[in-house]
């Protein structure tokens, strides 16, 4: 998959220079008047963590849905593993190795646990044909999150910080290549976050893409490789973290104009 | 095999076994029992398992009726072959009109379909062929054991369906459409494609009790064949029985059925206030249904009842 020519020393160290595996061109979504996001670019690398940052509004659960394709683009590209795929359902796209979570979390709510998550096994990218094998999968995905010991419970039973656990084991079963995480730490305790820091860099570890929504500035800084911001839609920084979240425009979506 | 299993299949024998020894009157309520057990299975396989509550199943029903009788009617054809134009005929309805009402959903798929049946009567009652309004009568045949035999095994060859189903990795996508539509899609069940496939099941399944009927009953006429109140019934049965599960439907049918005949016998104004009745409280108290009773009882005795109470803030 290597491209001739492309810059060494770019990409992460341990990785190879290589084509970027998902790439946005002036991706824009309108909303009648309202433009939720407008001319986004970005690449990304094999097993690269993007943070994906930026005030309430910004529209950046607006491009999770665009790159999962629960919304249409109004306008521009999206590319992943090389082809073009924003006119395919989303369905087709998580058949192609792109799984997301909610930030309003979607358990399938009369289900257990475990079957849950073995839609995500039958269904995703890796698509277990096979029910039983499909729950083996998916009690694996429930001991990487911590959720093992809730396999048979109903998912409505579940509290928040579990159905987040949920969320995220949903999405890893699907084996996804791409994978979008929208705030999977809103309403978790110091403790917690730490516990799915460790994870989030445990997946990427075993070669996944992660595209990162997140609040929490200290774990994104820690996590990310790069980081986007969005501000009313538009994409003001991209780039290092320390770089970014240096970077004056950045400051002033978030804090304000400094008085003179 | 298992024991379970094996009282399938005793059941089974023993319910082809009663035209042998029953009564004239047992076997004709026999082909009724039999018949709407069918239509609550194909009503499962859409409203309990993909969560498409609808209300044009008789809308198949009716069409499996006609195209029956116009093939032996009007085209001279044996009941085999009228049965194959009916089946075809409704699953060609399904198919045009599925995919754009089963882009609705909860309430308004509900509504659309109970439009299809009231468009669907006007149309047959304006076609010359189909008889008009007046109806169509169909050549006699007597042996009602035929009857029964075919409505039991239509009744078996739904319940396989849905068991093969409630198995599958195509049963595992209804039910993640039934919980969540959106998270099904984003997760990779090809959504549009299982809910037409769900609907084209049911409209066969129920195309077949249709036909079944027609040849039956000798008559058919636009009224009795898209009758909404028995697509209420199917539904009415479902629920009562256990919607999603695979013996729900025939419980739920077969003691409905029982009861309202008794029901029947007496006072005839009671038979209907009765499903009105059942309807709300099996809602209420026990929306999973009786296969659901049995357990939730088991484990929390009468909580069962007030934990459902509780859940629609009562």
């Amino acid at each position: 998959m290597s491209t001739p020519g492309s810059a060494p020393g770019s990409e992460r160290e341990h990785r190879p220079a290589s084509a970027p595996l998902f790439e946005v061109r002036a991706l824009t979504r309108r909303f009648r008047g309202l433009v939720a996001v407008s001319q986004v670019s970005f690449s990304m690398a094999p097993g690269q963590i993007l943070g994906l940052i930026g005030p309430n509004g910004a529209g950046k659960t607006t491009l999770v849905s665009l790159i999962s394709g629960t919304l249409a683009p109004t306008l521009g590209e999206i590319h992943f593993e090389g082809r073009r795929i924003d006119h395919l359902p989303a369905y087709r796209r998580a058949h192609l190795g792109i799984g997301r979570t909610f930030q309003v979390m979607k358990p399938f709510p009369g289900l257990s646990v475990l079957d849950n998550v073995a839609v995500g096994a039958l269904f995703g990218a890796g698509g277990e044909r096979d029910r039983s094998r499909a729950r083996d999968r998916a009690r694996q995905c429930l001991e990487l999150t911590g959720l093992d010991h809730r396999r048979d419970q109903r998912a409505d039973a579940l509290g928040g910080p579990d159905r987040k656990r949920l969320e995220l084991a949903k999405a890893l079963a699907m084996q996804p290549k791409l994978l979008l995480l929208d705030e999977v730490m809103a309403g978790l305790n110091a403790v917690e976050i730490d516990e799915v820091v460790a994870l989030i860099k445990q997946i990427r570890d075993r070669g996944m893409t992660l595209l990162v929504i997140e609040h929490v500035m200290k774990a994104i800084r820690t996590l990310s490789d790069r980081l986007l911001v969005l501000h009313h839609g538009q994409q003001i920084a991209l780039g290092a973290p320390d770089e970014v979240l240096r970077d004056p425009q950045v400051i002033e979506a978030y804090l304000g104009k400094r008085r003179t | 095999m298992t024991t379970g299993r094996w009282l399938v299949i005793g059941c089974v024998a023993a319910l082809a076994a009663v035209p042998l020894f029953g009564s004239a009157t047992m076997v004709q309520y026999g082909i009724s029992a039999l018949s709407i057990a069918a239509l609550a299975q194909a009503w499962n396989i859409l409203g309990g398992y993909t969560g498409y509550a609808s209300f044009g199943n008789s809308v198949f029903y009716g069409l499996g009726a006609y195209g029956t009788a116009i093939a032996m009617v009007d085209g001279h054809q044996s009941f085999g072959v009228g049965l194959g134009c009916g089946v075809a005929l409704a699953v060609a309805c399904a198919w045009l009109f599925g995919g754009p009402i089963l882009r609705l959903r909860g309430p308004y798929f509900a509504i659309a379909t109970l439009g299809l049946s009231g468009a669907m009567s006007a149309v047959v009652s304006n076609l010359g062929f189909a008889g008009k309004n007046v109806g169509l009568i169909l050549p006699l045949y007597r042996g009602d054991a035929l009857f029964y035999e075919l409505s039991l095994a239509l009744l078996v060859l739904c319940t396989l369906a849905v068991a093969w189903i409630s198995r599958s990795r195509f049963g595992a996508g209804l039910v993640a459409i039934r919980e969540d539509e959106d998270a099904a899609l984003v997760m990779g069940v090809n959504t549009p494609r299982y809910k037409a496939l769900a609907l084209l099941l049911a409209a066969g399944f129920s195309a077949v009790a249709g036909g079944i009927h027609a040849y039956w009953s000798t008559f058919l006429d636009p009224a009795s064949a898209f009758d909404s109140t028995l697509n209420v019934k199917m539904v009415i049965m479902t629920v009562f029985g256990g919607p999603g599960t695979v013996l729900g439907p025939i419980v739920g049918a077969f003691s409905l059925s029982a009861i309202s005949e008794l029901l029947a016998s007496q006072l005839s104004t009671m038979a209907s206030a009765f499903y009105g009745l059942v309807i709300v409280l099996a809602v209420v108290f026990m929306p999973g249904g009786l296969m659901e009773l049995g357990r939730g009882f088991r484990r929390g005795g009468r909580r069962y009842f007030l934990d459902n109470m509780r859940r629609f803030r009562l």
